[in-house]
């Protein structure tokens, strides 16, 4: 059902479901069901938010929103209609929503390790991630929103 | 209760003000700051009853934040929500003086019982 890519460490693809899936339904109202990641690919334009760990553990988090799942996530946390956000509202929502998914993985990771804020952008990481990192695990999740992709990467 | 919510996501303090406008608490008011410096100010400013601040901000953090408050012989009820919810940082805030930390994500129901107790204040 996952993408595990190099060796497994003190993150599991079940961590980052049980962490998204809660972060979607407690602020969206969103239900996420899990799909192989071949079976749900980014379609179009991507709003991707990215965030780096360091210290004892060394890695990032990215969190990939397609433009559609991007809109409703703002929709819902600024309780406006998808029509009134901004582009800067889209950012806003995806980048929060990533930085708590991040802040919930780091605190299963060897102490001290540091977060940054997340660095959000339109396509630029949807295909090769954070420079620098290995991909650990990449989880796929499709919701009434559209697909969405949370991958932890590892370097 | 006037309430400073220091955070730098707008999506994320609008979502707090709704959170607590449906609770009743009595003559409730906002102030919103993005960063900690702006938090630091707004509080000498306005005397909130309560600041509730984020952990992940730019430059000046809400642990920052806090420790420059308690510097500053500043005692406002002080507490976090954030993702950073770790056994060390709940350490670090408390050690810091900070009277609760709530991890996101929450609900609401457990944010108004963490807010409540200061409403008399």
């Amino acid at each position: 059902m996952t993408d595990t890519v190099l060796q497994a460490g003190p993150i599991s693809p079940d961590d980052i479901v049980e962490i998204t899936r809660t972060v979607w339904s407690s602020f969206l109202q969103l239900d996420l069901a899990v799909v192989p990641p071949e079976e749900a690919p980014l379609p179009g334009r991507v709003l991707s938010a990215a965030l780096r760990l360091s210290g004892a553990w060394s890695g990032a988090v990215l969190l990939q929103c397609p433009e559609g799942h991007a809109a409703a996530a703002a929709a819902a946390m600024f309780a406006r209609e998808p029509a009134q956000l901004s582009d800067g509202d889209a950012r806003d929502a995806v980048g929060e929503l990533a930085n708590i998914v991040a802040g919930n993985i780091k605190s299963l990771l060897p102490a001290p390790c540091e977060l940054s804020l997340p660095s959000v952008g339109w396509d630029g990481l949807a295909s090769a991630g954070p420079s620098g990192a290995g991909l650990l695990h990449r989880v796929a999740f499709v919701a009434t929103a559209g697909v969405l992709h949370v991958s932890v990467w590892k370097g | 209760m006037k309430i400073l919510l220091a955070e730098d996501s707008k999506a994320m303090r609008l979502l707090v003000m709704r959170a607590l406008t449906g609770a009743a608490l009595p003559d409730l008011a906002f102030v919103e700051a993005e960063d900690g410096f702006e938090a630091f100010r707004l509080v000498a400013e306005e005397s909130p009853d309560l600041v509730l601040a984020d952990w992940n901000m730019a430059d000046v953090n809400g642990l920052d934040l806090l420790r420059a408050l308690r510097g500053a012989g500043n005692p406002v009820p002080f507490g976090f929500l954030t993702a950073e919810s770790s056994a060390t940082c709940r350490a670090q805030a408390e050690a810091a003086g900070a009277q609760f930390l709530l991890g996101k994500p929450f609900t609401a129901e457990a944010l108004v019982a963490a807010v409540r107790p200061y409403a008399g204040a």
